[in-house]
């Protein structure tokens, strides 16, 4: 049984167009998914859907098996969720704050729990509302780590943090994945944090899934060929290309992203373009997001 | 610099379409209301028209104001965050806060009592609400320099603080309406001097924090200062019940409807059903806080749905205790008396047809004309006045002990001696009514030749006032309808955020949602024009409501008690099961609430 | 007891981290700072020394392993194998890409064929050299 199973989900807001357009999605016990996407991909709602705070028009959700829309409260004591605009409520104390938690799951950890607040060295006794942005990140974290979650959804859960508190929040994590092979889903702007902890990235775009494969061999698979642009080739003739996945210009260069080995793309280069033949160049993650995202508008 | 400040002020851009919603509404509402006022007498065509009901008038477009303007008043925000970056002094800020709130608060205001005015212009009343009108508009001056001038060195008001002020404005508003121009003028004078005063002494220039109330770390906490409430149950209860626009829109509540009634169709939909929408979607786009927690909505349901309940109930109750005096052209009446209108509203004598005025609960319900016709035993007969249900439906209400211009006086004491016993117990026969308060009129003189002037209505109030009335109290019927007005208005929100099923549903959604509400705009229109025009209605269909219910009851205390809770808990488990189907509302990011963001 | 590694991973980096750390491994064994059948660390304390995801240190591990550099020996541990240092053609075949990257360094800098060369040895001296007085010092 799958940890998290999303099925042909489509979600459409009062106005305007679909923010999710036929998503699938699942993720095994142990996996951790990298979801990116530029800002108004659809990434927020598709982890709401997945905690059942919404409802998709079309498609199923299964967590853990159940539906998180029919039995909510089960489905949320197992998972941990950290958003970007995630609230705490400003009059209470950080102490008091995890025995609000500690009193919803049953799983609480509260050794762990204690722990996480001395690593974010919290001593218990502040207001939330006396705490910086990132300090209230830093308890609503602990808060969804520490009740050991199956599926950990992290909604950009770095946003705000310090380098420091980055690479903390990382090894937490990561201590988490490896104690429990809690399976994570998570997405973030941060690519070194992607390559850090994700073993498979799913790229949303206008609501649609466009990738979703192992990191490393979508990095190693895909190959960039640039060309000198205004020569006769334009971004078209490569997106029609087998295993194009985008092509866009950069200033006079003709940048296309592959799917395939340098040989098997210079080949069917070769086909658009006779004279022209294609420099290779390795690229970065982030590089990799860029072509991907802008290469497809 | 502070004129640029003005004008960006949320409530200022608002101000034209908060005017042009409210000269809307006047227009709607103020002016079928009006109507009702000014309508012609049914049985002889002359206008009645009564000083306290223009007041009611007035205060319309004070309350739609309110509700308009309401949520978008930084009344409770002095200096906002953003605004501290800006190279001005605390106190501008301030003074352009306070003039932002007074002009939304008062420029919607003198366009509906505008409009008012020029509906009543030919009509020689307009000069008696142009005290009321000045009255006003001093009043929400004088509200609005206090809400400033109530702690200045604070950025926000508690909850006790706000309450105390909203406290306050009432009075004012009460005071300023029903006193003269000269009480409140003093008033008036001497407040904004005191908060002028205040102001300038005490809101200091700079708009930097003080530093002394920035302790990121406190002190240890002692054993004995720990809360008595779980961390859960206190956020819970902040969150939702305790929210400080909560307290004070319940407390407002159950103060209207407490005070003023219900007892006609613009109070009815006003206080126990918008009011009550008001708090429950503000609690509704507060449970973001919780959407992510395991807690069952079946657990918050009773933080969220039931404060609007019992304020509701609370409200419902106090009318009962102080029941509201029936107006003085209604054809229904608290007692058993003969309305004669020997006087309007502005003092002309003028003599009306005679009536008989009973209590609601002994009008009856007829289909047919045949059976509202009224014979005594020597075959006099009278057929009354029918007030109609429904537009076009025959079904009609009626008031069986009333006598019409045909009628003789023997009649009429007749007709007084059924209702005398019927409403107070008082048995008495025709003849000793007659010798008592109508020894001076022959038995068989029509009722049209009598002089009315002068007459007094209840010539047998000695005789009543010790019985009372048999009505019952109607404590029982109060809180069903208490819990029938939060299941509507609490069913209604729920019903806006669950979301379409279907994708083909969801792109619907908006069309139908602006057909749905131009619906009940036009199903609010007819209500007044058509249906509701007749005052005597409401009260009527009420009491028999509450009479068959009691019939059926038993008149027991305790079967009134157990069908309210019936009904209580049906609405509850109706509309729990609608809360888990909803989604929380998302909260508003950009835009016109952005100061409501903060969810706890 | 494991061997120290100094291993250090940069994410955004053109090479996917499993990638960087099979390099570094490599790198580590064919300089004897890794000596053959010397303990690696395990998954886990790789992974959190890291900071990086255990399974991306578990498909270095298997890329070393396919490679015949390392061995996982059952409830002990993982070893560098005892025939790691040997030359095989897959070893000349990967440095290769090395072997070229260096050549157009040279070539950029202008250091001709012989200087390259006599840099070659010197460094091999070098490195000899330092494994001896280790050898010498456990």
């Amino acid at each position: 049984m799958s940890v998290l199973e999303l099925t042909n989900i489509t979600r459409v807001f009062e106005r305007g167009l679909p923010v999710l357009d036929g998503v699938d999605l699942t993720i095994e016990a142990g996996q951790v998914v990298g979801l990116l996407g530029q800002n108004g991909a659809g990434k927020t709602t598709l982890m709401r859907i997945a905690l059942g705070m919404l409802r998709p028009q079309t498609g199923t959700v299964r967590v853990f098996g159940l539906d998180p829309c029919e039995r909510p409260v089960e489905v949320k004591r197992r998972v941990g969720y950290v958003s970007e605009d995630q609230v705490l409520p400003p009059y209470l104390r950080v102490k008091e704050v995890l025995a609000l938690h500690r009193s919803l799951y049953p799983s609480w950890d509260a050794d762990f729990a204690d722990e996480l607040l001395g690593r974010f060295s919290f001593q218990g006794k502040e207001k939330i509302a006396k705490l910086s942005k990132g300090q209230a990140r830093r308890v609503a974290v602990t808060c969804a780590l520490a009740h050991r979650p199956e599926l950990l959804l992290l909604d950009e859960p770095a946003g705000g943090f310090d380098p420091a508190a980055r690479r903390e929040f990382l090894e937490t994590a990561l201590q988490l994945l490896a104690d429990e092979g809690s399976a994570v889903l998570f997405s973030s702007h941060h690519m070194s944090d992607v390559e850090r902890i994700a073993g498979r990235v799913a790229v949303l775009d206008r609501g649609q899934k466009i990738v979703d494969r192992d990191l490393d061999e979508l990095r190693e698979s895909t190959t960039l060929a640039v060309l000198a642009a205004n020569n006769g080739v334009v971004p078209l003739d490569l997106k029609a290309l087998d295993g194009c996945l985008g092509a866009r210009i950069v200033r006079d260069e003709l940048h296309g992203l592959f799917l395939g080995s340098p040989e098997a793309v210079r080949s069917r280069i070769a086909s658009v373009s006779a004279t022209q033949s294609p420099r290779f160049a390795a690229i970065t993650l982030e590089d990799l997001f860029i072509e991907l995202v802008e290469g497809r508008r | 610099m502070s004129f640029a400040l003005y004008r960006h002020e949320r409530v200022v851009r608002l101000t034209p379409v908060i005017s042009a919603l409210s000269a809307l509404f006047t227009l709607l509402v103020g002016w079928t209301l009006l109507g009702v006022f000014t309508r012609l007498e049914t049985s002889n065509g002359q206008p009645v028209f009564d000083a306290e009901d223009a007041l009611l008038v007035l205060l319309l477009p004070l309350l739609q104001t309110l509700v308009f303007v309401l949520p978008f008043l930084p009344v409770r925000t002095r200096v906002q965050d953003h605004e501290r970056s800006l190279p001005v002094t605390r106190r501008t800020l301030v003074v352009v806060r306070i003039a932002a709130t007074w002009t939304a608060l008062v420029v919607p205001l003198l366009v509906s009592s505008g409009l008012i005015l020029m509906r009543l212009r030919g009509e020689g009343h307009a000069g008696a609400l142009l005290l009321p009108v000045a009255n006003l508009v001093c009043a929400l001056t004088l509200v609005v320099l206090l809400a400033f001038a109530w702690k200045p060195a604070k950025e926000r008001l508690s909850i006790l603080e706000t309450l105390g002020l909203a406290l306050v404005a009432a009075l004012v508003v009460y005071v300023s309406l029903y006193g003269g121009l000269q009480g409140i003028g003093l008033l008036y004078l001497a407040a904004s001097l005191v908060a002028a005063f205040v102001i300038h002494r005490f809101v200091p220039a700079s708009t930097a924090e003080d530093p002394a109330a920035d302790t990121t770390f406190v002190e240890d906490v002692g054993p004995g200062r720990e809360p008595l409430l779980s961390p859960l149950t206190r956020t819970i209860l902040k969150t939702t019940a305790l929210r400080p626009f909560n307290v004070t829109a319940l407390f407002f509540l159950v103060v209207c409807i407490g005070l003023i009634g219900v007892d006609n169709p613009v109070l009815m939909l006003w206080f126990p059903i918008a009011l009550p929408i008001h708090v429950l979607m503000r609690s509704l786009t507060l449970l973001n806080g919780f959407d992510a927690l395991p807690i069952a909505r079946a657990r918050l349901f009773p933080w969220i749905a039931l404060p609007t309940l019992a304020a509701l109930v609370v409200g419902f109750l106090l009318m009962g205790v102080f029941p509201h005096e029936y107006r003085s052209y209604d054809p229904v009446a608290n007692a058993v008396e003969l309305d004669s209108f020997s006087e309007d509203a502005l003092g002309a004598e003028g003599e009306y047809s005679l009536h008989v005025r009973t209590p609601p609960q002994l009008w009856q319900l007829a289909t047919t004309a045949d059976a509202r016709l009224v014979e005594a035993p020597w075959g006099e007969s009278f057929r009354p006045l029918p007030h109609a249900v429904l537009w076009g439906a025959p079904l009609v209400v009626f008031n069986p002990y009333d006598v019409g211009p045909q009628s003789s006086v023997r009649f009429l004491t007749w007709q007084l001696a059924r209702a005398l016993s019927v409403a107070h117990g008082l048995h008495l026969t025709p003849e000793d009514i007659h010798a008592r308060w109508f020894a001076d009129l022959h038995p068989d003189t029509k009722l049209d030749d009598v002089k009315k002037s002068g007459l007094d209505p209840q010539p047998w109030s000695a005789l009543t006032a010790a019985r009372g009335t048999t009505s019952p109290r109607k404590f029982g019927s109060l809180v069903a309808l208490a819990v029938f007005f939060w299941f509507l208005s609490t069913a209604w929100v729920l019903r806006r955020n669950v979301p379409a099923r279907t994708l083909h549903l969801w792109r619907r959604a908006r069309t139908r949602r602006i057909a749905m509400s131009l619906g009940l705009a036009l199903v609010f229109v007819l209500l007044f024009a058509f249906t509701l025009r007749d005052d005597a209605l409401l009260p009527v269909l009420g009491a028999l409501a509450h009479r068959s219910l009691d019939l059926a009851l038993g008149t027991s205390a305790w079967a009134w008690v157990g069908f309210d809770l019936v009904l209580a808990v049906v609405a509850s488990l109706v509309l729990v099961w609608r809360l888990n189907r909803i989604e929380v509302p998302p909260l508003p990011r950009t835009g016109w609430k952005k100061c409501e963001v903060s969810v706890f | 007891m494991s061997a120290p590694l100094h291993i250090h991973l940069t994410p955004g980096d053109e090479a996917p981290l499993y990638r960087q750390l099979v390099r570094q491994v490599v790198a580590a064994i064919a300089s004897g700072h890794l000596a053959p059948g010397a303990r690696l660390p395990s998954l886990r304390e790789l992974a959190k020394t890291l900071v990086v995801a255990p399974l991306t240190v578990k498909k270095a591990y298997d890329v070393l392993e396919e490679r015949d550099l390392i061995e996982t020996r059952r409830g002990q541990g993982t070893f560098v194998r005892l025939d790691a240092g040997s030359s095989s053609r897959e070893a000349t075949e990967r440095l290769r890409p090395l072997a070229r990257r260096l050549l157009v360094e040279a070539d950029l800098a202008n250091v001709d064929p012989e200087a390259l060369s006599l840099l070659l040895d010197r460094e091999r001296t070098r490195l000899r050299e330092e494994r001896e007085t280790r050898e010498e010092a456990s």
